[in-house]
Parts: C-alpha cells; structure tokens; sequence
C-alpha cells in the first residue's frame, strides 16, 4: 500500500503545499461543454499518461472521478525520478488505485461555503480531511466491494477553483475496472457512481 | 405555348421543392415529447436505492415505537380488567398515552423529511438527466405527464418514458 500522502502524514503537508500541485489550467476546469468527455491526458516533465475520467453534474456542481496512473503518481507526487526505482515502485503498487476526485461549482464559487454545505467553513474543511473517506467505496469487476484505504484532501488555498480529494484503494488483484460509489453527504446529492476503466 | 408549359413545370417545381423544406424544417423543429413523471421517479434506480438506505435508518426509531404501543396495549388490558380504576392509573395511562404520541409525532416528522429529501434528491438528478436526454436526441421539448395531468394519451414514439428510464439508470449506474 502506498499512502504516502495520506492523512496527518508529513508528506501531505508536503505535497499540499506543492505549488505544482495546484493545476490552474483551462482544460482542468470543468463547463457544460467540456465536462462529458472521458479521456484525460496527465503531462509531466515531458511524458504523457492518459487515462479514463468521469464528471457528472449536478445541479449547479461537478464530480469528477479520475484513476491516476501510477507511474504518473509516483513521479509527480512521490518525486521518484530513477528509472529503475520507478519501475520497482509500480511493481510495488500495482494493485493501488489512486483516484483524483474533484468537487468543482459551474461558477467556480468555493463549494465549501456554508451556503453549500449547511454547516461553517472550518467544519466543512474537517469534514473534508477527515470523516470523507466513509463515503466512498469502490466495487471491483468482480463484484467486491472495497472500503477507501485513506484519503488526502489537496487544500489550493483557492488558486484553483475546485476540491480536490486523491482516494487510495487496495484491489487485492489489478483491476481494469472499478466502479466507485460516493454517498454525498457534505453538499447532499445522494449516490453518485461512476465507472472508471484503467487504460 | 411551349414556354408557357416550361413555366407552369418550373413552377410546380419549384413549389414542390418549397413545400419539402418547410415540412422538413417543422419536422426538425417540433421535436415535442412527453415522459411519465409518476413511472420514471418510481423506476428510477435511485429512488429504491435512497429508500433502503432510508429504511435502515428508520428501523430504530420504529422499533421504540412499536414497543411503546404495545406497552401501552398492555397497560390498557389491565386497565380494562381492573373494576375501579385509581387517580394513580388514569395519571398513569396519560403519561404514557402521551409518550406515545410524541414519538409518533416525532417519527411522522421524520417520515416527512425524508421523503422531501428523497424526493429532491431524485428529481434534482432526473432533472440532468432529463436536461442532457434533451440535448443528445436534439428534442425541442420534453413534457411531464403526471397520470392525471395534462397529457392523456399519447402516441408510442411521442411517450419516451421507458427509453428515458433506461437512459437515467444507465447514467446513474456511472455510465
């Protein structure tokens, strides 16, 4: 398992505070005319990883569910640049699933707002950090349901406009498919699902 | 002559070519259908998925209330029995009577909102779904038929709700 970055860890104060890891760019915010579609090509020093997305509206916010490439993961997040620790480090988690899940508002208003969520910004914050990972889970091809292994919130201190959460799970076997089901609990949307397929 | 014949088959002609681009222009246009609100809410996935989920919350609050009305049941029963009833046991069944109607209050109250809640969740979904439906099969407008409203009957083509059931719990499903 690799939850570098996870919870209360000194590498999530590490990387939250990465100003690579803030993307800003156009294509990474979400609009009605873009939000459907479901390739996404991570660049990075050089190299392309594509892979599958999902972005579902509703109402007025979206949620977009995206399985990080490992390699991309361990260079970027993990700063791995040896080419033969690269290739041990996939080995070691192929079985991880890393999801970028993105909370985003159509007019790019700071969704963790009271208005949004009901309860104040320093609430929504630990909600977010702490307690939201009990609203995600995973189901694999086969059928299994798998609970998320930890969650790191990636705060941007607003320098983008959206939320975004890196989800871990551990699939026992590297699965192509996962559908992942979040019971929206912060800004009460119900279940939400999407499929996702590792390219 | 033969120039007068020449007009008259331009003419017509003409005339025919007109007439095929209005009727195709409506036909393009007009694109009007109806679904069966009642049908798609209660077909929709979502709907029993925040039911059961719902159910499960509930059963707590049902079961305290379930005992409650049989204590009460019981208390009644010995009442009943009893020749002359005391201060003591009529104070006592008021007591209790009126715990028991608190709690129903009470559980009636949250019935209510989480029906509402339910019912918000669901349409604010279906309303997407309804909105992007719309779009992708370039329909000018989708009505809501309610069983009894508006919309009586309505040729199959027009009544779209069960492809729109498929298409909704198909997007639900994550697709």
């Amino acid at each position: 398992m690799f939850l570098i970055g996870c919870q209360g860890s000194k590498s999530e104060k590490e990387i939250e505070k990465k100003p690579n890891s803030v993307i800003t760019s156009e294509e990474d915010i979400y609009t009605d005319d873009n939000f459907k579609d479901v390739k996404k090509t991570f660049s990075f020093e050089g190299q392309n990883f594509e892979t599958s997305k999902r972005t579902i509206k509703i109402g007025e916010i979206f949620f977009t569910a995206i399985i990080l490439p490992n390699e991309y993961y361990i260079r970027k997040n993990l700063k791995i640049k040896n080419k033969d620790s690269i290739k041990s480090y996939i080995k070691r988690f192929e079985n991880e699933k890393i999801i970028q899940f993105d909370f985003q508002h159509e007019e790019r208003k700071d969704l963790l707002l009271q208005e949004f969520t009901g309860v104040n910004y320093k609430k929504s914050v630990e909600y977010m950090s702490n307690l939201i990972h009990h609203d995600f889970y995973a189901i694999t091809s086969e059928g299994d349901s798998i609970k998320s292994s930890g969650v790191l919130f990636e705060r941007n201190f607003n320098l983008a406009p959206r939320k975004r959460l890196l989800l871990y799970f551990n699939t026992e076997k590297n699965a192509d498919k996962l559908k992942l089901v979040y019971d929206d609990r912060i800004f009460k949307k119900g279940i939400i699902k999407f499929n996702l397929q590792k390219e | 002559m033969k120039n007068k014949v020449w007009q008259i088959v331009n003419s017509i002609l003409l005339l025919g070519v007109v007439l095929f681009l209005i009727i195709s222009n409506l036909e393009s246009k007009e694109k009007i259908v109806f679904v069966d609100n009642v049908k798609v809410f209660q077909e929709f996935n979502m709907t029993s998925e925040l039911g059961n989920q719902n159910e499960a919350k509930f059963k707590p609050l049902i079961q305290v209330f379930d005992s409650l009305v049989k204590d009460i049941q019981g208390l009644e029963a010995k009442l009943k029995a009893k020749k002359k009833l005391t201060e003591a046991d009529r104070l006592e069944y008021a007591k209790r009577q009126k715990i028991v109607v608190e709690k129903e209050r009470e559980l009636e109250q949250v019935k209510n909102y989480v029906k509402e809640d339910i019912n918000n969740k669901v349409w604010e979904r279906l309303n997407g779904y309804i909105t992007e439906y719309g779009k992708e099969n370039n329909i000018s407008i989708i009505l809501g038929a309610q069983g009894q409203g508006n919309i009586m009957y309505g040729k199959e083509p027009v009544d779209i709700t069960q492809d729109f059931i498929q298409y909704a719990n198909s997007k639900y499903e994550g697709n």
